[in-house]
């Protein structure tokens, strides 16, 4: 509700601003169709996954001997536990699709061209940022898919000289894969990560 | 004229102030906070014990086995249990035991009995029997580790003797 | 002029959120639908000694992933590590580096087709990756 809001009012500055320089600068103003709700289809998702997140969070417990067992818990005991997992993986999903589209979108329009190369730029970190929230979440529930998925992607950056096997430590908080591996994704995912998504944000509409 | 000039200075003093107190704090606390979320990359190492990995006759018949061995380490805050896959083969009276890390990105690799290689399922990486990497991915040859036979029980080094 | 903008923002607001807000339900029910109709599941606890597992990134890493087998050690750093990087310097610096005026599609055949190909080598990776 707050997010929807937000949305309309951010929406509406943005593209009055928008809107006034794109009709000065072009003799054709924009017509405005479905593709654009990309944009306000991602940061509803975004608003979906922190819910969930956020209430998966009361029950989670980021440690290799409890990771697995809690989620388990959400999974199967917690009422109402299950969608609200389900929904936080298919909202993620869903998020990296929109953002690809909407992205798509706005490179066709050719809409990322003076004066908005800044709303581009914002929106590229907030690309990548997307990325690694998919990255350090797959690690979380401790099975063999995430621990397997993430040891190829940790180890990744060691293939580059010099500072390559350094970075890889630098991931994994240590020589291998374990309990501060988990730690350090848990922190990224759940406070990194939602904060440099708020910053980049506020530059982006 | 001159007190406008003053002003400014005055201006000029109290904004660098503001700038180096703010910067200070900031780089102080950024510092601290990164040094700390780094420091584990280099301190937090496993340390190599021997650990007792089945009886010495599980291996008698000189072939390659499997063998998962479960430890007490540490692990950052974390003491307790930690498993590693290890293959091992009696050679005569030596033990030779080889890691099943691939050196690729870390997949264990599986001991294929018809061609007596070690195939890595990750990214297809092939070693030989002594190791060697062979053929794909894989930069470096499979780390070997100490182990030897007491009291009739197989012990293993964690610890990578040779990488 | 000012009573022409004027025109235009209200086509915006409140049509356009009107349509936002429809397009905002579809996908709350599309997602709480597919959450209901696909519940969540665990799989086996990680276990570093295993090795019968073979590690499958999420889709949208698959490209890069399905990049390792392709490309042989010495060069592997491209896939890892230069692909990736490069792809996010290339789109940070497309605002800056697009200096064509022009904004239809049909007008920039360079920026078009750049971007074509790469999203089509993409799909055509990832696509390979989930099928292998
Ligand atoms: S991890 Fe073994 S070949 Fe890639």
């Amino acid at each position: 509700m707050f997010g929807r809001l937000v949305e309309v009012f951010d929406r509406r500055f943005g593209f009055r601003e928008d809107f006034k320089r794109n009709v000065l600068d072009h003799p054709v103003p924009p017509r405005i169709n479905l593709t654009y709700c990309f944009g306000g289809i991602t940061f509803l998702l975004y608003m979906l996954l922190a819910a969930t997140g956020i209430t998966m969070l009361f029950f989670y417990v980021p440690s290799v001997d409890h990771a697995f067992v809690t989620v388990e818990y959400i999974t199967f005991d917690l009422p109402l536990g299950n969608p609200i997992r389900a929904i936080h993986h298919w909202s993620a999903q869903l998020m990296i699709v929109f953002v690809s589209l909407h992205m798509l979108r706005v490179f066709v329009y050719g809409a990322y061209k003076n004066p908005r190369e800044f709303n581009w730029v914002t929106g590229v970190f907030l690309f990548g940022i997307t990325l690694a929230f998919g990255f350090t979440g797959y690690l979380l529930p401790w099975d063999q898919k995430a621990y397997w998925a993430t040891k190829v992607g940790v180890l990744m950056p060691k293939s580059l000289p010099a500072v390559g096997p350094f970075l890889s430590q630098l991931l994994m908080g240590g020589d291998d894969l374990g309990a501060l591996t988990l730690s350090r994704f848990f922190a990224i995912h759940v406070a990194v990560l939602p904060i440099f998504t708020v910053i980049f944000l506020a530059g982006h509409f | 004229m001159e007190q406008d000039g003053k002003r400014v200075t005055r201006r000029k003093f109290l904004e660098t102030g503001i700038g180096v107190i703010t910067g200070a704090i900031a780089i102080g606390l950024g510092g601290t906070a990164l040094t700390s979320i780094g420091a584990p990359a280099i301190t937090n190492k496993r340390e190599g014990k021997w650990v007792e990995a089945g009886s010495a006759s599980e291996i008698a018949d000189g072939q390659f086995h499997k063998v998962g061995i479960v430890y007490d380490a540490k692990d950052g805050w974390l003491e307790g249990k930690v498993k590693q896959l290890v293959y091992v083969k009696l050679n005569g009276e030596e033990v030779f035991a080889l890691s099943a890390t691939c050196t690729h990105l870390g997949c264990n690799v599986n001991f294929d009995e018809q061609t007596g290689n070690f195939k890595c399922p990750c990214h297809s990486g092939v070693y030989d029997a002594t190791g060697k990497n062979v053929s794909g991915p894989p930069p470096r040859s499979l780390a070997k580790l100490e182990a030897k036979i007491e009291d009739g029980k197989l012990m293993i080094n964690t610890a990578v003797k040779e990488a | 002029m000012a009573e022409k903008n004027d025109r235009k923002e209200t086509l915006f607001y409140p049509d356009f959120m009107f349509k936002e807000a429809i397009a905002a339900l579809i996908v709350v029910i599309a997602v709480v639908a597919i959450s209901l109709a696909l519940p969540m599941k665990v799989g086996d606890p990680a276990d570093p000694s295993d090795s019968s597992f073979k590690p499958k990134p999420e889709w949208y890493f698959m490209a890069p992933f399905y990049l390792l087998k392709v490309f042989s050690s010495s060069f592997e750093v491209i896939p890892t590590v230069i692909g990736p990087l490069a792809t996010f310097i290339f789109l940070l610096i497309l605002p800056f580096a697009d200096k064509n005026p022009e904004m239809h599609p049909r007008k920039r055949k360079l920026a078009m087709s750049l971007m074509g190909g790469g999203v089509l080598l993409t799909i055509l990776f990832t696509v390979l990756g989930i099928l292998a």
